[in-house]
This record gives C-alpha cells, structure tokens and sequence, in this order.
C-alpha cells in the first residue's frame, strides 16, 4: 500500500514541479546534499477519507520555486509573502490530483484552504512520502492520512 | 478587439500567473482585473465591464462557487463567461458547475489551455 502511495506520490509530484514551477527534479544519483532549511505548506483534505497533502522544500529551492512561478528574473526582488503564496500554491495543487488518485472511482475528498506551517513540520508521521532533488535544494511531498482511512 | 478580463483568487501569485498565461495566449487584453475573492470580484463587476472572469473556487469570504451563484442571478451580468480555475479534481463539481455552462481548468495549467478556453467561449 505504501509503495504504491509512494508511486502515485512521486508521479504527480514530478509532473506538478514541472507543469507548475518549470523545475526538474534531478536523478537520485545525482543528488547533492543541502542543508538549507526547509519550509512547509500543507492542504487538508476532508471527505471519505481525511488527510493532507505537504510540501517541505529548501529555503534556496522555494525562491526558484515563487520566481518561476511569477515568471520574475531577479529572485532577490521576491517577498517573502510571495515565496509564502507560492508555496501554498504549490500544496493546493499538488493535492488536487494525489487525492484524486487516492479516491480511484471513489467520491474525491474537498480540499480545505493550504496552510503555512514555516519552519515547523506538520503533526503526525506521513502515511507515504517522496523526496525530489533540484540543483539548488530539496522537496520532500508528504501525503497524512488521519486514523481510519489507512 | 481588446477583452477585460477579471482575475479573482486568493493567491496572488496564482493570479500572477493567470495574468501571464493570457498575456502568452495571443489573446488581446484590455484591462486586467483582479480581486482576492468573490465579494471582491462582485464589486469589479459592479464597476466595470468585464468579458471574461476566471476565478478559483476555494476563496476566503466568498467562494468561487458562491460567486458564480451571485452573478447567475443578476441579470445584468448573468451572461458574463465565467471560466473556474482549481485544483480541485472534484468529478462531481466540475460536472455541477459544467452543468451551469461554467468551464473548468484543472491547475496546473498551461497557456494554451487557457488559450483553447478562451477561443471556445469568445470565439477570440
């Protein structure tokens, strides 16, 4: 069950970094360790079953991250509301498509508005998670599922 | 001829970015609009002439489904293309809203996406 989660994790974080922030991830054996610190959004998700879907990336990683987005040159004009938003972007669209595959033909769950955590990371221990590696930092997208819906 | 488009998520780099899509769609923008959720975008609406609306629909204060409600039932603007953008891959709204002649664009999105919407519901 997690392998699978883990797959379906991986795939749609892939294909959300690139469709999203025009960013590939690297292959594992070229990851370079960072030790930025990391920052997290989350979205919750409530339905049949009740979760959230995070987003950790490196403090390097998420001004990329907010200037592709923005579609702005110079990160160092960002402010760190918008790299806060963009990040947040990020979870709720990231948890779009991963509570869809998890529902299947089931009734997709609502996502609830995304929520900044900063530096702190979300309560619990995720059900399934996928790290991605970048030229200038890390992600990490974790799926929590609440009691009951494992 | 030049269309007014009126942007209305809570995400200000989600609007950003929808702004930018247009901009790379071809399409002729007018003025551009933007409001950080429905009540915000009733009041352009009430100010403005707008052609087209695009609007996200998990919002602060007024939702984006709350909104679409709102404009249904005004005449004077009930016939304003509305276009929702989310990430929300809710079979069942999407089909509710689709019902209501609302389109929908599942994030992430790509200009020409945005573009091929565009030219359906404007014929631009």
């Amino acid at each position: 069950m997690t392998r699978k989660l883990e797959e379906i994790l991986t795939a749609t974080a892939e294909s959300v970094f690139e469709g999203l922030t025009f960013l590939f991830a690297l292959a594992p054996e070229e990851a370079v360790a960072n030790h930025s610190p990391m920052v997290t959004a989350g979205v919750r998700y409530e339905g049949e079953c009740n979760g959230m879907v995070a987003v950790a990336v490196s403090e390097n990683l998420l001004a990329s991250i907010a200037a592709n987005m923005l579609g702005e040159e110079n990160i160092n004009t960002l402010t760190q509301e918008q790299c806060q938003d963009a990040l947040k972007e990020l979870a709720n669209v990231l948890g779009g498509p991963i509570v869809a595959a998890l529902a299947g033909s089931r009734h997709v769950p609502r996502l609830l508005p995304p929520h900044y955590f900063n530096h702190a990371a979300p309560p619990g221990v995720p059900t399934a998670e996928t790290k991605m590696f970048f030229d200038n930092g890390q992600a990490h997208v974790m799926l929590f599922m609440d009691e009951g819906c494992r | 001829m030049a269309y007014n488009v009126l942007v209305v998520d809570d995400s200000a780099v989600m609007r950003g970015m929808i702004v930018k899509a247009l901009s790379l769609c071809g399409l002729e923008l007018g003025e551009v609009y933007q409001a950080g959720n429905g009540k915000e975008g009733l009041d352009v609406l009430d100010r403005h002439w707008v052609d087209i609306v695009f609007a996200d629909i998990h919002m602060p204060v007024m939702n984006g489904e709350e909104m679409v409600q709102n404009i249904q039932t005004r005449p004077d603007i009930s016939d304003v293309p509305i276009v929702i953008i989310s990430s929300d891959k809710s079979q069942a709204r999407i089909d509710a809203l689709e019902k209501q002649g609302i389109r929908y664009i599942c994030k992430p999105f790509t200009p020409e996406t945005i573009r091929k919407v565009v030219r359906e519901t404007l014929g631009a």
